[in-house]
């Protein structure tokens, strides 16, 4: 599954716009200064994902992260799951929330797991909306969940049929590094009429440009 | 059966806040557990803006969140831990948790009425009886902790602790590409004093030693009970010159104090340092061995001095 | 006649900005992809307004802003970005921006800039 040039760089100028809203508002909320990254932008089958992300270091050697997740409906079908790479899930919610609670245990307390579900919430919906409103199109989301999971298995579930679209980025509050990857599954029909909305935004553009 | 509940008998009786808002922001539905909860009535309510109900009402987070629901039909999160709250419901028993406002855990769903217009229907969840169970839970578990990780006698952080920080930070600021120095203090002829004057004047000369230290120290720097009379320093964003010129600021200022019963003078220390450098890594465990050979080396070179000396 | 300068990463976006800018408006427009290309492009153009980016690869356009007025340029700068923390929009008012845009870019934003420019 091949994107051209200009439809990579298009996808990534959506995507940027859709992190950088929801850095906006992050901003506002966790009253800090979130910095960013250009984001990279994928199209992979789902073994190709967990490589990419084994070697771009998203998924931790313990093999269990902190993903919030929103199914989709309408031009994109499927699951937006943002994962929060091992331990910086804990450097986010000690940059959210203090001190108090580094050193409070393993596994995320509860109002900790609150904090990452509506950060991810966030940043899901940011960047969906900036797809559906760039393409022109209609996607439908869920309320999220968070969950504690390993991103391997639940893409080894998934059928073959399927591809992924990796959004890296990352978001970083103040001296906390936070790195937040968005993983779109959705199945591969649906990325030919992704690509060809793409292709179509693509050339209306240079035809356009004077 | 289903086809006969109304929505009014169903939202009523559930044990949580709804309230319904046109695209302006506008009260069309305010259930019962509202009423009763804010002793604002459904009638009163219907066609005012929150901001008209509750004149203090100003809340960025949620128009922005609105705005998603109304415009790109996404649902919202509004968590108890980053908001607090949306509607402002006090509670009584104050002196018991020192909350005076419901805490509330909120979501908004996008409601598609026919003629394409969108409402936003907000889903409001008492959690005060979490968060204050959770916040004593918190504390309990902080207070085990702090106990658990620093010295009895100084109450400065044991190596337990130092363990505990010194990886999660070595990984942090390998990340933020920002220098670490390491200092190894020791007190001179420790034994001595122990052998001449009693272990409780030797401990007092631990307590007064710790805290001259510590006043040298910034708060961001974490200071370490080694072992015996064996100190650790590790100092956030110093390299290896900023961790030299903090370890003669501390032999300066030790040696001009009195310390326990001792003139000033009488005590002396020695210091070895080391730094973590993002242009060259190493372990935590070869970071505190560079500062112990450093640490060996002023002992041998005569005592009370810094090593390595940069000029 | 303007002469403009571009500055954003994203090709999709330079394309977007030429294909929303008012034909009628009298301006030649040039591109730069970088921090390093923007800088170059400027000495040689001597722009009167510039357009920038913030989220770039490297340097973002603040810091192109900051370069070029430590340089001397007098050129009338507009930043466009959808990431508006205020951290963001305390540095473009202390450089003293035109204007800041939110993008996605529309005609009407680029007009509603070039309006405050030549009213």
């Amino acid at each position: 599954m091949n994107l051209t040039e200009m439809q990579t760089d298009a996808l990534k100028e959506i995507m940027n716009i859709g992190v950088s809203k929801s850095a906006t508002q992050l901003s506002t909320l966790l009253i800090d200064e979130i910095r960013l990254e250009v984001p990279e932008v994928n199209i992979l089958t789902p073994a190709e994902v967990n490589n990419a992300l084994f070697i771009n270091n998203v998924l931790s050697a313990k093999g269990e992260e902190s993903i919030v997740y929103q199914e989709l409906t309408g031009m994109l079908a499927g699951r937006a799951y943002l994962i929060f790479r091992g331990e910086d899930s804990k450097f986010l919610s000690q940059a959210v929330l203090g001190n108090a609670f580094s050193h409070a245990g393993e596994k995320l307390q509860f109002y900790e797991q609150e904090a990452v579900m509506e950060i991810g919430n966030i940043i899901i919906s940011s960047c969906i909306a900036s797809i559906a409103n760039t393409l022109k199109d209609k996607i439908t989301l869920s309320t999220p969940v968070y969950t504690e999971d390993s991103l391997p298995q639940i893409l080894s579930k998934m059928a073959n049929d399927m591809v992924v679209l990796v959004v890296k980025t990352a978001l970083c509050a103040s001296k906390r590094d936070i790195t937040g990857t968005l993983v779109i599954v959705i199945t591969s029909d649906m990325v030919d009429s992704v690509i060809s909305k793409l292709s179509r935004f693509c050339d209306f553009k240079e035809k356009d440009a004077p | 059966m289903s086809e006969l509940l109304s929505f009014q008998q169903v939202c009523d009786r559930v044990p949580m806040g709804i309230v319904i808002l046109t695209g302006e922001y506008r009260v069309v539905y305010w259930n019962r557990w509202l009423e009763q909860k804010t002793g604002v009535p459904a009638a009163q309510a219907t066609g005012k803006t929150l901001k008209e109900l509750y004149p203090d009402f100003e809340n960025k987070r949620f128009v922005w969140a609105m705005e998603n629901v109304l415009n790109n039909h996404s649902p919202q999160v509004m968590s108890q831990s980053l908001n607090h709250f949306l509607i402002p419901i006090p509670i009584n028993n104050r002196g018991r948790h020192g909350l005076s406002l419901m805490q509330q855990h909120v979501q908004i769903a996008p409601v598609p009425v026919p003629q394409g217009s969108i409402l936003a229907m907000v889903s409001i969840q008492d959690v005060t009886e979490n968060v204050i169970r959770s916040s004593a839970y918190t504390e309990l578990a902080q207070k085990l902790m702090e106990d658990s990780s620093r010295d009895p006698l100084t109450g400065v952080y044991n190596r337990r602790f130092m363990w505990d920080w010194l990886l999660p930070q070595l990984k942090l600021i390998s990340r933020a590409k920002t220098p670490l120095a390491c200092l190894m203090i020791d007190i001179d002829h420790f034994k001595k004093i122990n052998d001449q004057f009693g272990h409780a004047v030797g401990d007092k000369v631990l307590v007064s030693f710790v805290g001259v230290v510590n006043y040298c120290l910034r708060e961001s720097d974490v200071f370490v009970r080694y072992g015996g009379e064996e100190f650790a320093a590790f100092l956030p964003g110093n390299d290896l010159k900023g961790g030299v010129n903090a370890a003669e600021r501390i032999l300066n200022t030790i040696n001009t104090s009195c310390l326990a019963s001792f003139d000033a003078g009488r005590i002396t220390c020695s210091i070895g340092v080391s730094s973590w450098d993002y242009n060259d890594p190493c372990t935590g465990e070869d970071l505190l061995k560079t500062a112990d050979k450093h640490l060996y080396k002023a002992k041998n070179n005569g005592r009370n001095q810094v090593v390595p000396v940069i000029v | 006649m303007k002469k403009i300068l571009v500055v954003d990463d994203s090709a999709t976006s330079r394309l977007l900005f030429r294909m929303h800018f008012p034909k009628e408006y009298p301006a030649t427009i040039e591109e730069a992809n970088s921090y390093d290309s923007a800088i170059a492009r400027a000495g040689e153009i001597r722009p009167d307004i510039i357009f920038l980016d913030y989220n770039m690869p490297g340097k973002n356009g603040i810091d192109v802003a900051r370069t070029l007025i430590g340089s001397g340029s007098s050129a009338k700068f507009i930043l466009f970005s959808a990431n508006l923390q205020q951290g963001v929009l305390d540095d473009a008012q202390a450089l003293g921006f035109t204007k800041i845009i939110e993008k996605p870019i529309t005609k009407e934003k680029i007009v509603s800039a070039l309006k405050v420019i030549t009213p």
